[in-house]
């Protein structure tokens, strides 16, 4: 457990430093917390209509401290309901896709020659593609489940990181640790899993950090389209489109999801760009060149 | 010569991508269930007999396949689904023109913007400017201008009451202003950081040193030794940046109401017009591996170790 | 002569996380005319934050105080419009990586030209005629191909004369030359000096050297300043610091310098004896080609062949030496000799055994036996493994049924054995310095006892002071555990101290090879009597000489 242990430190320290990115975790981490709690604190649910309060302002007096859509549903429950679904996208889709780079990447570059160049192409290939206009057309043609929108966000975002992972694969097994394990008699599995897979956290953590946000975006995007989480759930991306269409009557109905959204997107950003700038080994070439 | 047959041979490099591109979205389209040429629900005899006529469905599928790509090339998107008087090649026209517009004005404006703001951070290093610029640089990345264009509207149109809220009005200046900045302010962040970034990097260089030994002055060495380097992460980026555009315009068109073709792409994925839905996705998706491979030349051309080693 | 150069009370402060650090502390030096001044010292002695101070180029938390006055004119707090009317004019600079000191994005036509631009107002057409002068007073073939290249398609050795060259363009009164040298091979290097030395001659010139390499001193320098940590230890003239050095520091220096000496004529201990020894690693016509990626479909493939039909042996109790310069495919036989890079033919037999041959658990049986130490200490150990995870790795593989207690036991002997003590055992590589890290890997090596031990350029990497006692442990350790040793190293001196038979290798074949007295004293071939003499050694006088020898024989 020491290895696993040593680079938590080590992100643990390069965060501890960076101001930023310290505020933004906490900051995440107060969101989280009232994200899950948050509901259980108000008298209203997600789908109830609140006959009397129509499209309501703020108000600390009837409980509707984000007052309520053009439904009179009450804005503070499906803001607190939205960014469930927006985290858990978040976080759920960006494990499809840092699980399908990594083992990709890894591969590739561990396999080497003709294989990597192969693999290598194959994703240049797919970069070109419009990708977010596919995952429109599976929504629109094989219906609008949440668990599609996970797994059609995965699929589209393993790119990256399967890029990242096999430079850093072909880096790590260039190293004369590797070759002394080598001889050490270590087997392939071994050296795989005790020297190369370790020294390649540090790069999957960063770019967890920095996937999170991307499709937590992706999937807004999609529901502010219409064609993502469907009534009566609901998250931030399709609250801000409800909230658009009304912006002139009653503009908290936009501001509040447009706020959370916005802020999440900002945290881990910096998050991300914290943990690159101390974990990431400065070796982000391009592709297969 | 040798520049001439790089060039062809990048172009029919991607080739078997436009193909894969083709062949994806025609067999996402074909194997949809309750689709457009799945006939569980019933059709009049009539229409079915129509939509068999005008898709070959008799055929077998790869040769359906063959008959679109054909189509493709001469510029033959199909009949639309939804809007039974146009084909989908029509929609194209009466559409791209309004998007192209919008785009080009959003990558110009990100594009210049986003490196003299970057440029400039980076120049000042460290400063105030330079916190205050990445710092509204993030703030760039991390608001989607599906948030940022409502935000926008609010202050600009409902609050100042300065300008217009929507609408295309021919593609007025005023109507375009909005929309132009929403869909650039993303890009512009973004090519600012990474103008920024790359610029410090060039400018810690050793050759950078070696230049200031020579006793050039900042300007020279700025002009001679630092642009070039510190602007090919940015032209490389032109790829990508175009395709964050083109997404992007499908949720600024609509919610400016600009009748552009990322508009008749929403309205058709809503109304399940597939036949639109899949020539949009080809359409887009041809333009966005073109620009992708002139970038790419383009970078052929710029960067002198690709050129010498082609 | 007169003063060209006059620095007095010079320190340069670094501020750093709200510390200042004094990387130079009132330094006080001249140099005359037509003068070459060594500034020699170890990293981090400042001698480099000296000239940089004097050329206005410390990075942007540094700053210098004091005078140093040039021609007359003070340099320090200069503006930088006064200043580049003097540096790239009058001074000009030369810096260790010409890669990276050259400006990749541009033509070496378009570099050099932008000197003249700036300090001269030359026609368009004079200043290409002019480069191409300079280019060829460098000694570069076809100068007008080259103007319109770029510093990638060179050598490392052109494009420091290319450097060279830019310097001269403006026929400056001073050439500062930072570590020149430092990584070039050493024939490369020979040549580099001596075109310095010569231009020097040629255009009149002062020159500054910083270097760490007393050998270069003794080759080039006529005054010679001392340093350490940011102070001077001691300056004079190239002989008395050579001969009779005054200060404790310098005489440690040339101790250290002279230990492991070429040219030393004493003949070291060696440990064969004459009677017939088991061979234990024989090569047989190897042969080991690296199949590059093809640039275009049709093209055809671009084979590197490494290893060049090379056949050798090392027999049972020697030290084999195998040098050569980079590129020489010394380092991809030694891969090759441990199965971590496959034969494209011939035959290499380990043991007895053809590697060629041998099943994964036979190789596991070899490597039992063969063990290896590689260069770079820092990667050579994995950063996210203790140093008892690292140690107890080869225990684990080849020993699975150990018990706790004897693995234990002997990790902590093991570590013992290289000098350091088992509190080491919990660090991480990153915690250890890079003489720390070399010894945990050459304990790695000794674990599962093995006969053979190849160190791969194992002590290049390190400081001058330290990899003297990592020789010393090798040593110890070669002739208390009978160790067979392959010894591959660039560094001629290196090999001539530690080993008994040596084998010289260019361009992936064996020039010649023999016992090294024979080899380092009667080389046969021209290539080998080249790459001694090449060497630079720190005694000013045998480098007259040979200096002499090389202007002569031209």
């Amino acid at each position: 457990m020491k290895k696993t242990n040593s680079l938590l430190n080590d992100a643990w320290t390069a965060l501890s430093k960076n101001k930023a990115a310290l505020i933004s975790a906490t900051t995440m981490a107060m969101m989280v917390l009232m994200v899950l709690v948050g509901p259980a604190f108000s008298p209203y649910t997600i789908d109830e209509t609140d006959w009397y309060k129509i499209a309501a302002a703020p108000s600390f007096f009837d409980g509707h401290i984000f007052g309520t859509d053009d439904l009179g549903r009450d804005l503070f429950v499906r803001t607190m309901y939205g960014g469930r679904i927006s985290l858990m996208v978040g976080l759920v889709a960006t494990l499809v896709s840092v699980t399908i780079g990594v083992t990709y990447g890894a591969v590739a570059g561990f396999m080497g020659g003709r294989i990597d160049a192969l693999m290598m192409r194959f994703v240049d290939v797919l970069y070109a593609m419009p990708f977010l206009f596919f995952v429109i057309l599976l929504m629109v043609f094989f219906g609008r489940s949440i668990f599609l929108i996970f797994v059609a966000i995965g699929a589209v975002n393993w790119l990256d990181i399967a890029r990242i992972v096999r430079g850093q694969t072909l880096n790590i097994k260039g190293k004369e640790f590797v070759d002394a394990a080598r001889t050490g008699g270590v087997s392939t599995i071994k050296i795989i899993m005790k020297h190369v897979v370790p020294n390649l956290l540090g790069v999957v953590v960063v770019y967890v950090a920095l996937t999170v946000p991307q499709v937590i975006l992706v999937e807004s995007f999609l529901s502010f389209l219409g064609l993502g989480v469907q009534e009566p759930m609901t998250s931030w991306g399709a609250l801000v489109n409800q909230g658009a269409r009304q912006m002139e009557s009653s503009p908290w109905m936009l501001l509040f999801p447009a706020v959370f959204l916005a802020t999440t997107l900002f945290c881990f950003n910096f998050i991300g760009d914290g943990l690159r700038d101390a974990l990431d080994p400065k070796d982000r070439t391009r592709g297969n060149d | 010569m040798s520049n001439f047959r790089f060039v062809i041979g990048r172009f029919l490099g991607a080739i078997p991508t436009l193909l894969i591109l083709i062949c994806l979205a025609f067999l996402l389209v074909k194997s949809a269930p309750g689709g457009p040429f799945d006939f569980e629900r019933s059709l009049p005899e009539e229409v079915e007999a129509n939509l068999r006529a005008a898709y070959n469905l008799d055929d077998p599928v790869y040769l359906q396949l063959f008959k679109y790509i054909g189509d493709l090339m001469q510029g033959d998107f199909g009949p639309s689904f939804q809007y039974r008087d146009y084909t989908v090649t029509e929609l194209i026209s009466t559409g791209f023109p309004v998007s192209l517009r919008l785009g080009v004005a959003a990558i110009l404006l990100a594009l210049i913007f986003g490196s003299l703001i970057g440029s400039i951070a980076a120049l000042n290093q460290n400063s105030k400017l330079d916190y205050g610029v990445m710092f509204f640089g993030m703030i760039g990345i991390s608001i989607p201008n599906f948030v940022m264009a409502p935000l926008l509207v609010l202050f600009f149109s409902i609050g100042l009451r300065a300008l217009p809220a929507g609408g295309y009005n021919g593609g007025d200046f005023y109507h375009m202003i909005l929309p132009v900045v929403s869909l650039a302010l993303p890009q512009m962040a973004y090519i600012a950081r990474l103008t920024r970034g790359s610029m410090i990097e060039v400018l810690s260089s050793n050759f950078v040193r070696t230049a200031k030994a020579q006793g050039l002055p900042v300007r020279t060495i700025l002009l001679a030794h630092v642009l070039k380097p510190a602007f090919l992460p940015v032209v490389s980026y032109l790829g990508p940046a175009t395709a964050a555009i083109i997404t992007g315009s499908v949720v600024v068109e609509q919610i400016f109401g600009l009748p552009g073709l990322g508009r008749y792409f929403v309205q058709g994925a809503l109304n399940r017009d597939y036949t639109l839905v899949m020539g949009v996705v080809v359409f887009y998706g041809c333009l966005i591996i073109l620009f992708n491979l002139i970038v790419d030349t383009l970078y052929g051309f710029i960067d002198p170790k690709i050129k010498q080693n082609r | 002569m007169t003063e060209l150069l006059l620095a007095e009370k010079l320190n340069v402060n670094f501020r750093s996380r709200g510390e200042t650090i004094h990387a130079v502390k009132d330094l006080s030096f001249n140099l005359r005319d037509d003068e070459v001044l060594g500034i020699v010292g170890e990293s981090g002695s400042g001698k480099s934050q000296t000239v940089l101070s004097i050329m206005g180029l410390l990075e942007s938390n540094g700053a210098a105080s004091g005078s140093a006055t040039f021609a007359n004119k003070e340099l320090i707090g200069l503006s930088p419009s006064e200043l580049n009317k003097i540096r790239g004019n009058e001074i000009a600079m030369i810096f260790q990586d010409p890669m990276s000191s050259l400006n990749p994005y541009i033509t070496i036509g378009k570099q050099m030209s932008g000197v003249l631009k700036r300090h001269t107002k030359m026609t368009n057409k004079e200043i290409k005629q002019k480069c191409i002068e300079m280019l060829h007073a460098v000694g570069i073939n076809k100068p007008e191909e080259r103007l319109g290249g770029y510093s990638f398609e060179l050598s490392g050795g052109m494009r420091q004369r290319v450097m060279i060259a830019s310097a001269l363009l403006t026929n400056p009164k001073l050439l500062i030359a930072d570590e020149p040298t430092t990584a070039l091979d050493v024939t490369v290097q020979e040549k580099i000096l001596d075109l310095i030395l010569d231009v020097k001659d040629r255009f009149k010139m002062s020159v500054i050297m910083i270097t760490h390499d007393l050998g270069v001193v003794a080759r080039t320098c006529d005054q010679v300043l001392v340093m350490k940590n940011g102070e001077l230890q001691e300056s004079g003239d190239i002989e008395s610091i050579f001969y009779s050095p005054k200060a404790d520091y310098t005489k440690e220096l040339l101790k250290k310098s002279k230990e492991i000496n070429l040219d030393d004529q004493q003949k070291y201990t060696q440990t064969q004896d004459a009677s017939i020894k088991n061979c234990l690693v024989r090569s047989t016509k190897a042969k080991v080609c690296f199949f590059l990626p093809k640039k275009t479909l049709f093209a055809e493939e671009n084979v590197l062949t490494a290893v060049n039909e090379i056949s050798m042996e090392t027999l049972d109790g020697e030290v084999l030496g195998i040098v050569g310069e980079s590129g020489s495919g010394k380092s991809t036989l030694a891969k090759t000799i441990l199965g971590l890079q496959k034969l494209t033919s011939g035959q290499i037999e380990v043991f007895g055994e053809r590697l060629s041959e041998v099943n994964k658990k036979e190789l596991k049986e070899i490597r039992k036996k063969m063990q290896v130490v590689f260069q770079d200490p820092f990667s050579s150990l994995n950063p996210r493994m203790t140093v008892f995870e690292i140690l107890k790795e080869p225990l684990d593989s080849f020993f699975p049924s150990m018990t706790k207690e004897s693995v234990q036991k002997d990790i902590e002997g093991g570590l013992t054995e290289v000098g350091l003590t088992p509190e080491y055992l919990g660090r991480y590589p990153h915690e250890l310095s890079g003489g720390q890290c070399q010894r945990v890997a050459i304990a790695r090596a000794l674990m599962p006892k093995p006969q053979l031990l190849i160190c791969d350029e194992a002590v290049s990497a390190l400081d001058a002071s330290i990899r003297g006692e990592i020789i010393e442990l090798l040593l110890k350790i070669k002739s208390e555990k009978k160790l067979t040793m392959i010894f591959i190293a660039h560094d001629l001196a290196v090999v001539r101290k530690i080993c008994d038979r040596v084998i010289v290798m260019q361009s992936g074949k064996v020039v010649e090879q023999g016992p090294t007295e024979k080899v380092f004293f009667e080389p046969e071939k021209e290539y080998t009597a080249n790459l001694l003499s090449a060497v630079p050694t720190p005694d000013p006088k045998k480098e007259k000489e040979k200096h002499i020898k090389r202007t002569q024989t031209q």
